[in-house]
């Protein structure tokens, strides 16, 4: 309402006209009919004092579903890989903590959108009723792809067989884990698919160690919001054209005078194909959804929506490949733990109260008596006590600007690391953000926190070290932690956390044995280094977590599962790797006469070995870790001191043990298990945690 | 601040106070709060508030409390680096940098929030080669043009979520490195054109985030984008040379030269943010 002003001001010699009376009351009545707004009010005093109602400014509405990926046991050889459903896609493995745990949900390989359900079935959403209002989505999910080698035997959750038997259980023939209708023999138990060095010379982007991928085919999963049963185009983590295909960047250049050759007048030519010819014809990529086999995912998207019921939910679809239209066996993505907040903010909100009528005030007409009671108690006094007494009906609609609005952030703030970089000699660039720490599995040690980079691998694992969380740092004097006492959580408020990590590198260290192998020496080649290739590996895994600290501990893993992400991007070499046999190695043959047997002459011959081994580097991998939770105080109010973002990280426990072999000498380095790998080494680079605190 | 007085209850059978009457109705002394109009004027405070009064929702001015906007783009944009304005500069330069389209939010901030979140969320497929090969002169080169991401704000890079795209191509020989000769299909010759490439494999969804109490907070216009720098290293044409092959009958050699050149493919993506008062 605009200000309002008597018509004029009452004097002594006026004569006293009733409708001038009545305007100065009337007004105000007006006013009571539910027109007052920010203009009748002091803006500082609002929002200072004023109490909000709950929902007045937004309403979070938040579910998850945490469930462990599958990693066996920590300690030992009981480390597996994160295969978790068998070759039916139905069949799941049990989870690896606990009763009642939610398990993985496993995408169908339809392209079809489907709703992310939990074991009973139910999808991971929320539904709520709104005005008009706009919806400020994040999701967030944990997804892996099955088929990472695993032994035929099938190991058990809490530990590994390291013992080579005749049934085979580290064969490197792809067929031993097939039988004859191509079914898996043993479940979750895949091949090693080591390429030999003639095929990967034809196919060199095939050398990753997954039965899926091979290091070179995308999971192809695709994940999105959808509201109200409409999927939202722009929350999709992919391309819109799901079989576009984009040229590669590179393109004929000119030749150098007197070479031939840009051309073939005969046969059609091509940069890659499998009998290369150089020529103009630019082969292109179809890359339209996610590409590594463990990756955690964070999208969203803003929504208007009108009034109404509205279901907000995360959905997937896995793409089917191209090349071949036949899935591998066991070719599955699940999704792991899930998260979805939804807040919801009203734009236009319909009256929340019943209006009350006005307060009713006698008018004056000519002849009327001025008596106390007409004018004092049931005019000017009942106008006063309405003033004195506003109700929530008498505020107009749409009316308080921020002005006159308390904030309802309690808290905020945002910590940064920057990890200096170092280049080395070999142009490798590190980070001083490192760290050797070693998953301590889902059991007794789950939140154990080291506290020096070098902890866990190396450190034998025991009750009290050698496995942990390390919290990120930048390596000199700034950890990636934000600590304050206003950070707990009441009943009213809602904290929300996210990070982002710059994964640099996951980098394998090597076990002892190999560190005490001479290059130099070719039975070395010929024995060992001939299959040091674990950059190869795509099992080898990290793993970062939002934790809080209560005071007393801290809590990493528990009302949160941490997100995982594997050595996806294994391809970086050495200028000196070589794809054929092309290592020479002197051999000594010997021959005997046939007669006497008595006569020997020797022969020393170059015999050509596996040259790739040990030629490989570590490849940055540059993926965004995005981390995300949630706390709702209505669930129970938490003292929070700490929230901190820690980083841990887990192999297979058959890189780093010998298996016994005794039908095969010094080849059998060449079958896991393999004391190959010491550990992992996991480096970030520029890191930041927010944490915001809000009343509901 | 007290609950509003009226300083004159007009008494029976005595003269009609004008100036208590007046001063009912709207004083000009807002120290004694007894007028009803003057005190309605803007002088109402939580005093005057009915005991449990709280605010509803309804009472709030539409994006007074919160407020969120998102700017997107579907169709899928494949920038290569020779399409870019950037010269071979090893040092790199503001202008160098350019926005990625479908990623950037420019809205108004109608007053000063406590709290910015900002979201960039993109799909990218890449290339990113590295190696060493040999131009067309026969010098040896070794390339590894990078390609960087950042997210900025009101044009200030925010450090944290500066990322540099991993290498994903590369020839597995290097046939630019003379003591190490490269090898064909049938195992002979210079150069190895088949190459390593993972794109599709490597392809990631990024969702980088912000949270400022002043940047992008205070009243006025901001911006928000995600900015790109791609680099191309070499200079010059590098030399690919085929093993050849028996099917032309005698051994021929086929040499191609190529530029190589990094590329981003970017798939569907937006750019988010949400202010709270």
């Amino acid at each position: 309402m605009p200000y309002i002003f008597p018509k004029r001001r009452l004097k002594s010699s006026d004569v006293l006209d009733p409708n001038d009376l009545n305007q100065d009351f009337m007004p105000v009545q007006e006013l009571l009919t539910g027109n007052l707004d920010a203009k009748n009010f002091i803006a500082s005093d609002l929002k200072s004092n004023v109490t909000v109602q709950e929902g007045a400014y937004f309403t979070p509405h938040y579910t998850e579903v945490e469930v462990p990926v599958y990693l066996g046991g920590a300690r030992g050889t009981a480390t597996t890989t994160m295969n978790f459903v068998q070759s039916d896609g139905a069949t799941l493995r049990e989870p690896p903590v606990g009763d009642n745990i939610e398990n993985a949900f496993v995408i169908p390989n339809t392209q079809a959108w489907v709703s992310v359900t939990n074991n009973a079935g139910n999808a991971i959403k929320s539904t709520f009723t709104t005005d008009q209002a706009v919806l400020w989505i994040t999701g967030y999910v944990q997804y892996v792809w099955n088929g990472f080698f695993e032994p035929k035997g099938g190991p058990g959750i809490d530990a590994v067989s390291t013992t080579y038997t005749s049934a085979g259980h580290f064969g490197l023939d792809p067929t031993e884990f097939l039988d004859s209708d191509g079914d898996q023999r043993a479940p979750y138990a895949y091949q090693l698919r080591e390429a030999s060095s003639g095929d990967e010379n034809k196919y060199p982007d095939r050398g990753g160690f997954h039965h899926g991928s091979r290091g070179e085919r995308p999971a192809n999963v695709q994940f999105a919001i959808r509201v109200d049963g409409r999927v939202i185009e722009e929350s999709i983590t992919g391309k819109q054209g799901t079989y576009d295909h984009e040229p590669k960047g590179f393109r004929a250049g000119e030749s150098s005078e007197g070479q031939a050759g840009q051309r073939s007048f005969k046969y059609k030519v091509t940069y890659d194909s499998a009998l290369p010819r150089p020529g103009q014809r630019i082969p292109t990529e179809r890359a339209v959804g996610l590409g590594p086999e463990v990756l955690p995912v964070r999208f969203g998207c803003v929504v208007p929506v009108a009034p109404g019921s509205h279901t907000v939910e995360i959905i997937a679809r896995r793409l089917r490949p191209l090349q071949d239209q036949d899935l591998k066996v066991g070719d599955y993505v699940g999704v792991f733990s899930r998260r979805l907040l939804t807040m919801e903010l009203p734009s236009y909100a319909s009256r929340s109260t019943t209006k009350i009528p006005p307060p009713t005030i006698p008018s004056f007409e000519s002849e009327t008596g001025i008596t106390e009671t007409r004018i004092g108690t049931n005019t000017s006094q009942k106008l006063q006590n309405r003033l004195n007494d506003i109700r929530v009906s008498d505020v107009a609609r749409n009316s308080l600007p921020n002005t006159h609005l308390p904030s309802k952030v309690k808290y905020s703030n945002r910590v940064a690391i920057t990890p200096g970089l170092t280049t080395l000699s070999t142009g490798d660039v590190l980070s001083t953000g490192y760290s050797q720490a070693r998953w301590p599995g889902w059991g007794t040690y789950k939140n154990r926190v080291v506290t020096n980079r070098l902890d866990g691998w190396g450190e034998t694992f025991t009750d009290s070290d050698g496995a942990g969380w390390f919290m990120l740092t930048d390596g000199a004097s700034d950890d990636l932690v934000v600590e304050s006492s206003d950070l707990s959580v009441a009943g009213n408020e809602f904290l929300v956390a996210m990070a982002d990590v710059n994964l640099r590198r996951i980098t394998p260290t090597k076990s002892d044995f190999v560190r005490s192998l001479d290059v130099e020496d070719s039975q070395h080649w010929r024995d060992y280094l001939s299959w040091y290739m674990p950059h190869k590996y795509l099992d080898l895994y990290a793993a970062f977590s939002i934790g809080y600290y209560d005071g007393s501990n801290w809590n990493i893993v528990d009302a949160h599962k941490p997100s995982w992400i594997n050595r996806y991007n294994w391809i970086h070499r050495t200028k000196g790797y070589r794809s054929n046999d092309d290592v020479e190695t002197k051999r000594v043959e010997v021959y005997s006469s046939d007669f006497a047997k008595t006569e020997y002459s020797f022969t020393i011959k170059n015999k050509s070995l596996d040259g790739r081994g040990s030629e490989t580097v570590d490849g940055l991998q540059s993926a965004n870790i995005p981390l995300f939770w949630a706390l709702d105080g209505a669930d129970g109010a938490k003292t929070i001191e700490k929230v901190a973002v820690f980083v841990s990280s887990a192999v297979p426990g058959w890189w780093r043990f010998t298996a016994t072999r005794s039908d095969i000498g010094f080849y059998d380095w060449q079958y896991p298990a393999r004391d190959i790998l010491k550990g992992l080494q996991v480096s970030w680079g520029n890191s930041h945690l927010s944490t915001i605190k809000v009343e509901k | 601040m007290s609950d509003i007085t009226l300083a004159y209850l007009y008494p029976d059978n005595s003269v009609l106070d004008v100036q208590g009457h007046n001063n009912n109705v709207h004083s000009s002394d807002m120290s004694v709060r007894e007028g009803l109009m003057s005190t309605a004027n803007g002088y109402l405070t939580t005093e005057n508030l009915v005991s449990g009064f709280s605010v509803r929702k309804h009472h709030v001015m539409q994006e007074q409390a919160a407020l969120a906007r998102m700017e997107s783009m579907s169709p899928t944009n494949t920038i290569y680096a020779d399409g870019v304005a950037e010269d071979a500069a090893t040092v790199p330069t503001k202008d160098q940098w350019f926005n990625l389209p479908g990623c950037s939010l420019r809205w108004y901030q109608p007053y000063d929030a406590s709290v910015l979140i900002a979201n960039w969320s993109f799909f990218t497929s890449h290339n990113r080669w590295t190696g060493i090969f040999k131009d067309k002169n026969d010098d040896t080169r070794t390339i590894t043009p990078g390609v960087r991401l950042r997210c900025v704000i009101d044009g200030n890079e925010i450090f944290a979520t500066s990322r540099r795209m991993a290498e994903n191509h590369f020839h597995p020989i290097s046939p630019g490195a003379a003591s190490k000769p490269g090898v064909g299909e049938d195992g002979e010759g210079e150069g190895n054109p088949a190459f390593v490439d993972t794109e599709a494999h490597s392809a990631l969804y990024w969702d980088m985030h912000y949270s400022s109490k002043t940047d992008g907070a205070t009243a006025g216009y901001h911006e928000i984008a995600v900015q790109c720098r791609m680099s191309i290293d070499a200079a010059d044409t590098v030399k690919l040379k085929s093993a050849g092959s028996t099917a032309f009958g005698d051994k021929f050699e086929v040499i191609g030269y190529f530029k190589l050149f990094n590329h981003i493919s970017l798939g569907i993506r937006n750019a988010r943010v949400l202010t709270l008062l």
